[in-house]
């Protein structure tokens, strides 16, 4: 299976930013374009190879394409840190705490 | 402790309800998961029998990839439990909560939990590094594409194309392909586990606040999610054909949603309760915005749940959708340690609605 990156995208012009956004089908997760303190709008998007391929050919001097993250390299950590099996099957039935200290 | 994978979530609920059975209680919804998974919830109150009693609806792990949604309802859930049947306060970082404050929440509210709203997704995503980032639920679809954004599925503006002008981006596809992973489904309602959101607002009719848990960015979205906010015009509002081809263009008069003077100044106290609670509890500042500002939204959870009432049913539900994670490594799925501290400071905001709505 191929990796995902993550890729930001940074432009001075909103709707040349969002157009790109939707001409190239981008999943952009629960975020829009975000405005920077300098005046830029960035966006970080999740796009396999061929659209990473794609989005750094369209590098401009009006958009820069950042490539970020190789999720597949930081998926095999986060794998680590999910629950295998099933605990109480595992180690019999345990008390559920929150992380709240009750005080 | 790592991140909960799908038969975790489960063991813990039904764990919650046996250690505490006064006060919760937990329930199969109707649907099974499109893979045949059984969809439970909790709900916790002392008057937990009574589906007309003031309500607040919380779901998490809606977007599959959001892991950490459904840890913290688990987490919350596992703390007011406790800290009421010790009659304890609850701390989370610098923010206490007395006794008396977690007495209230539980013998006036009904809190509904539904931690893992798409179990389908959850264990697709958590099943491989190179599935982690999938966010949809795993319906195939005709085009032998899977998946359908649940949250786009629910029966507001559902039909994006008809009901928006051309030129709005709305953040929704009708293609069940797309790489955006924005699939709207085949018709509003489609999917059993949106269907079975919808059959917890139709049946609790005390639910008057929804808060759908997702990440990242450390926001706490509010309606509309259509267009910019207005008070003036009534007229002007989702259900008026008329503006169809005009809705949810970015700076224009055109066309502006909605919204009672009233419900505005309830939602901005309410968001402020939300963040001071956070902010309080981590210095993280939550951002309390329009689900507008991040981008304009059809067949969402926040907007369905508040267009409800101006569609005839009874009680008004304020829906809003929490993005949760601000400035942390780690996107959808931060390392645990972090996801930890995220816990701490949205159950602490969660708290605090609790409270805020037992007196309003």
């Amino acid at each position: 299976m191929e990796s995902i990156w993550s890729i930001k995208l940074r432009a001075k012009n909103k709707k040349e930013l969002v157009k790109l956004i939707f001409s190239k089908h981008l999943d952009i997760g629960c975020s829009g374009p975000v405005q920077t303190h300098d005046g830029f709008f960035e966006v970080v998007a999740y796009v396999n190879e061929e659209q990473k391929k794609e989005l750094v050919s369209t590098k401009s001097a009006s958009m820069k394409v950042m490539i970020l993250e190789d999720m597949m390299k930081t998926g095999v950590e986060r794998q680590k840190e999910v629950s295998k099996g099933n605990k109480d099957k595992d180690s019999g039935p345990q008390t559920v705490k929150g992380l709240g200290i009750k005080e | 402790m790592v991140y909960r994978n799908v038969e975790d979530i489960e063991d813990d609920l039904i764990s919650l309800s046996q250690t505490y059975p006064t006060i919760s209680k937990i329930m199969e919804l109707p649907q099974k998961s499109i893979e045949g998974r059984t969809i439970r919830y909790i709900i916790i109150g002392k008057n937990k029998e009574n589906t007309s009693n003031k309500s607040i609806l919380l779901t998490g792990g809606i977007h599959a990839r959001e892991w950490g949604g459904s840890d913290i309802c688990v987490s919350f859930a596992a703390d007011i439990l406790e800290s009421y049947s010790i009659d304890k306060g609850l701390r989370y970082g610098d923010k206490y909560f007395d006794a008396e404050q977690i007495k209230t929440i539980v013998e006036k509210l009904n809190l509904i939990i539904l931690a893992d709203a798409n179990p389908d997704g959850r264990a697709y995503s958590q099943s491989h590094p190179t599935r982690r980032m999938w966010r949809g639920n795993r319906n195939l679809q005709d085009s032998s594409c899977f998946g359908v954004d649940l949250n786009r599925n629910f029966d507001f503006l559902w039909d994006f194309k008809k009901c928006f002008s051309p030129n709005a981006d709305v953040h929704t596809s009708n293609d069940p392909c797309d790489t955006s992973q924005t699939y709207c489904g085949k018709f509003a309602f489609s999917e059993p586990e949106t269907q079975n959101i919808k059959w917890l607002l139709d049946e609790y009719d005390g639910i008057g606040h929804y808060i759908d848990i997702h990440c990242f960015g450390g926001s706490f979205l509010h309606s509309w999610g259509v267009d910019q906010n207005q008070s003036s015009n009534p007229e002007m509002n989702f259900g008026n054909p008329n503006y169809n081809n005009v809705r949810g263009e970015d700076e224009d008069d055109l066309y502006k949603e909605y919204i009672l003077k009233e419900d505005l100044k309830y939602i901005a106290n309410l968001g402020k309760v939300f963040h001071d609670s956070i902010r309080d509890s981590s210095r993280k500042e939550y951002e309390v915005k329009q689900g507008f500002y991040l981008y304009p939204t059809s067949g969402c959870t926040d907007d369905y749940s508040y267009s409800r009432y101006s569609l005839n049913h009874s009680q008004k539900v304020f829906g809003f959708t929490l993005e949760f994670g601000k400035d942390v490594p780690g996107d959808f799925q931060p390392p645990w340690n972090e996801m930890e501290k995220i816990i701490i400071e949205v159950s602490s905001g969660l708290v605090a609605v609790s409270s805020y709505v037992t007196t309003h």
